[in-house]
């Protein structure tokens, strides 16, 4: 499945690479994310929960921040592992400066998804995925409005 | 002229005996069955298609309250033997490799579905909700999905000590092939491709176990082959045979194949309810059922054809791969289904120069399961479409192709060593076109034409198995090809059948009865036949392959004839005849001689004597009335025709097509009961128009199943299916001793070639071919828009 996404953030590209790789501000953004811990440079032990009918569940996995280019760009490779499944994703995510304030984010990438989930999910499963990245972007645009303030 | 009875109930379209029940509701199916104390079954299974078990925690699960029991691959694989075990593996000769498989998988899984662990609780909920709690690590590892990719010699290989991926390989092979190539006018080249698809039965597979000391196991299980699972049972987890009782409920849901082979739940629930001495039962969810069994098909055929400019074949050669999945089911091993779409690869033709070269190779997707119309139906696209191509290229008209190549003379041994036992498949094929009234569709197509109107007409064959001998049986599946009964005739005059085999739906208590009764002259109300259970059925290799109504219902008929003769003895006895007498009649319940119809003998009367006086018997005459047959054709194997024919019309722009007629000329020896013949050719095409257009297993590129509902495998249903005119065209089968022959599993093969010469006639576009399965507008659509560009 491809995963394709445009969102606006309302602080410089230097801000939102600091925010979009920080744990604490990620475990209050990205939807039913319970916990991140880091495990090594640049890994981590995360704990999703969904509550999306489909796709339903704990999913225990690890988040990896790959080619990291402050303020341009990184690539995240996340691994779960749930009851209904697993999931792969490996993400490119580019900063662009729109404004002094303002950052275009460009996510590319591909995502797997395995066991039950691809098999009932299948037809829902990229309306998930942009679903729950919405959500995510909509609190992470929260999230830097504050940190202006 | 003594021992012909009237016949009364063979040839009649009688109800089933087996409706009331099911119709009202009171059918009794696997999952209907609960024992006092059962516990419940759910299986974690892979996620993945392919992948290294790094770790497996199973402690939050077998701490969750209600929870019995949980069960890993290590455990069960110290308390039995691998499940291939010589007898669960085909004879065919060829290379065969052969995986380790063990009930569950330990350390590294081969297709999403494969059972890893097994949770054992006090109801069906607790086990599902505590198999979520079960955590694996999985390595994914590169899946393989596609076969042609998988057999290369640098593929990454499934089974790491096997020398490549191919599970299979030989040659079926006669004639001077290379010589008709030689002398052929033309040669006609294709690659067709046969999609994963098959069977999806009403009733998903189930079983329920016990064990206690005194016993031993006992396993229902809705399976098609209860006294071979009892084998593959005993030999596996080393039980003693005694000890091993497997029943088959009264009822089962539809099969299609799907319920044949040796799968590992049966092993799982086997074991648990050993080492818990608790009942087990397990019900395939739809889900389960969808990811595990039902798939076949899957075959890729480069098929070349040397004909002659008049259409007579001279020469086939055939290079085939098919996907097995990951090969690992017992009996079949997913490669049995391709080999026997080779040897029955010709069909109904006369082709003396054959070359099949089979490959059937592993790859990480479920093993290849049978489903009716056993591995034949992407061969019959193949063999059937090509030489309506063939017709098209030589610009012959494809009756002719198809009258010029017809086997005509029986008994047939076709170049691949199977044999046509009788028939006329000629009459057959004359009878279809003249119901489809070819020439004048062939009118109305021009006449169409210039309203713009696209209709064709099309046509295809299928000789489908009737049985297997043993001489062909043993080989193929270690199993002997007979039929078996056992007929009593009980203290009330009343007769009880036993039979080995294990219906699913045949109506085997209706045609078994019919049969019966005319042999002893009662009512079918006289009569009760009981199968299903392994100690009290002769032995029998299930039901499968048309074999009930060649050889069981045989086997049944012989042993009426044995009694019969037993009790014409008894009666001449009670009647002061000398014992010799024959010349008796059986009918309504008496036995009567013929030469003074005064004389005659109650049936009650002779079961009193027989069973209950036997004071009364002639001096030295054993007691009782039963008598076992065991039947085997005095041929290698019988076959029974069918053709197809089809008119369509299409939409170029959209390719959606629309089947106008469906026309089935069809020949079952004597019927025994007219009425599931029909039934059986109705649902036959079914099948083959559901899987002909909409059935498809799909997987991703990762090897994850895409087709787990209904939604998804759409099946036909009513509005999908046009009205199918059936006609009978029955050659009695000198070999059994009604003529009856089996019928129903072949019917759905000649459907794909049958709607794609149809399609492909209307169309009438230079090019055109329909090369892959499934059909559908879309596929139509892109062909003709490749052909534009």
């Amino acid at each position: 499945m491809k995963i394709s996404a445009i969102h606006e953030i309302p602080a410089n590209p230097v801000k939102t690479f600091e925010m979009l790789t920080d744990p604490d501000v990620l475990v209050r953004t990205v939807p039913g994310l319970n916990s991140l811990q880091s495990v090594g440079e640049n890994v981590y032990s995360a704990e999703l929960e969904v509550g999306i009918k489909a796709v339903k569940g704990r999913y225990k996995g690890t988040v990896k921040l790959v080619d990291a280019i402050s303020g341009e760009q990184f690539r995240l490779v996340m691994d779960g592992e749930g009851p209904l499944g697993f999931v792969h994703q490996d993400v490119i995510i580019k900063l662009e400066p729109i404004s002094e304030n303002e950052t275009k984010v460009n996510c590319e990438g591909e995502a797997t998804v395995g066991g039950v989930v691809a098999g009932i999910g299948q037809r829902m499963l990229s309306g998930v995925a942009s679903l729950l990245m919405g959500q995510f972007f909509k609190a992470l645009k929260k999230e830097a409005i504050k940190v202006s303030m | 002229m003594t021992t012909v009875t009237e016949t009364k109930w063979v040839g009649r379209s009688i109800r089933r005996r087996e409706d009331p029940r099911l119709l009202v509701g009171q059918g009794t199916y696997i999952a209907d069955l609960t024992l006092p104390g059962t516990t419940y079954v759910q299986l974690v299974r892979s996620p993945h298609a392919h992948a290294r078990i790094r770790h497996i925690d199973i402690s939050k699960a077998q701490n969750h309250p209600g929870v019995v029991a949980v069960l890993t691959g290590q455990e069960i694989a110290a308390a039995m033997q691998p499940i291939l075990v010589p007898a669960m593996r085909p004879n065919l000769g060829g290379d065969l490799q052969v995986p380790t498989v063990y009930p569950l998988a330990i350390d590294k899984v081969n297709w999403v579905g494969e059972p890893i662990v097994a949770i054992v609780a006090e109801s069906k909920y607790v086990a599902e909700d505590a198999s979520q709690l079960v955590e694996i690590e999985y390595e994914a590892l590169t899946a393989l999905v596609n076969p042609e990719e998988a057999m290369k010699p640098d593929a990454p290989k499934i089974y790491e000590d096997w020398k490549s991926n191919v599970l299979w390989h030989g040659q079926l092979a006669n004639g001077d092939v290379e010589k008709a190539f030689r002398e052929a006018d033309y040669i006609l080249s294709e690659r067709f491709y046969g999609h994963r698809t098959g069977a999806a039965p009403m009733e998903t597979r189930g079983m329920v176990a016990s064990y206690d000391n005194f016993t031993g196991l006992t396993l229902h299980i809705n399976s098609q082959r209860p006294h071979i699972l009892r084998m593959a049972i005993s030999k596996i987890m080393r039980i003693s045979h005694d000890k091993v009782r497997v029943i088959a409920p009264k009822d089962v849901g539809g099969a299609f194949g799907t319920k044949a082979p040796v799968y590992r739940e049966e092993f799982i629930v086997s074991y648990l309810a050993m080492k818990l001495k608790r009942p087990v039962k397990w019900i395939e969810n739809r889900m389960e059922s969808l990811m595990t069994i039902g798939q076949e098909r899957d075959q890729i055929h480069n098929l070349e054809i040397a004909v002659r400019k008049d259409g007579k074949i001279l020469g086939v050669k055939d290079r085939m791969i098919a996907d097995s999945g990951d090969g690992s089911n017992g009996v079949y091993m997913g490669f049995v289904m391709p080999w026997l779409g080779a040897a029955y690869l010709t069909n109904a033709y006369d082709i003396p120069n054959v070359h099949i070269d089979l490959s059937c190779v592993v790859t990480n997707k479920p093993c290849l399961s049978p489903g009716r119309a056993f591995g034949e139906f992407p061969a019959r696209f193949a063999m059937d479409y090509a030489m309506h191509l063939v017709a098209r290229e030589l610009n012959l008209d494809p009756r002719d192709v198809f009258q010029k190549n017809i086997i005509k003379k029986f008994p047939y041994v076709t170049a691949t060593g199977v044999t046509h036992d009788s028939g006329d498949y000629e009459g057959a094929f004359r009878a279809l076109i003249e119901a489809i009234d070819y020439d004048r569709v062939k009118e109305e197509q021009k006449e169409a034409r210039k309203n713009g109107r696209l209709i064709g007409i099309g046509f295809a064959m299928g000789a489908e198995m009737s049985g297997i001998g043993s001489q062909f049986f043993v080989p193929m599946e270690n199993q002997p090809g007979y039929g078996s009964a056992t007929v009593k005739v009980d203290t009330y005059g009343m007769i009880q059948v036993f039979e080995g085999d294990s219906p699913q739906g045949q109506g085997h208590e209706t045609t078994i009865g019919q049969a019966v009764a005319d042999e002893l002259g009662v009512s079918i109300e006289d009569i009760y036949i009981s199968y299903g259970d392994t100690f009290t059925t002769p032995f029998a290799s299930g039901t499968l392959g048309n074999r009930g109504a060649s050889y069981t219902v045989s086997a049944a008929v012989l042993a009426c004839r044995k009694l019969r003769r037993k009790m014409q003895k008894i009666a001449a006895h009670i009647l002061g005849l000398p014992l010799e007498t024959e010349d008796f009649v059986f009918t309504n319940r008496e036995v009567i001689w013929e030469q003074d119809e005064t004389k005659r003998v109650s049936l009650l009367e002779i079961a009193d004597v027989a069973i209950l006086a036997p004071t009364k018997l002639p001096p030295g005459m054993e007691a009782g009335l039963e008598a076992t047959s065991y039947f085997e054709a005095d041929i290698a194997s019988m076959l029974s025709i069918g053709a197809h024919a089809a008119v369509v019309e299409v939409n170029p722009e959209t390719g959606a097509f629309k089947i106008l007629r469906y026309v089935i000329v069809d020949d079952c020896g004597v019927p025994i009961n007219p009425m599931l013949v029909r039934g059986q050719v109705h649902g036959g095409a079914v099948m083959g128009l559901g899987n002909a257009l909409f059935e498809k297993y799909a997987f991703d590129e990762a090897g994850q199943p895409l087709s787990t509902t209904l939604m998804e495998y759409h099946m036909p249903s009513a509005a999908d299916v046009p009205p199918i005119e059936m006609i009978e065209f029955n050659v009695p089968t000198p070999y059994t001793p009604l003529g009856t022959k089996g019928k129903g599993e072949g019917i759905p093969a000649p459907v794909p070639a049958t709607l794609a010469s149809a399609i492909t006639d209307a169309l009438d576009c230079p090019g055109f071919k329909i090369l892959n399965l499934p059909i559908t507008p879309e596929s139509i659509w892109r062909i003709l828009k490749e052909l534009k560009q």
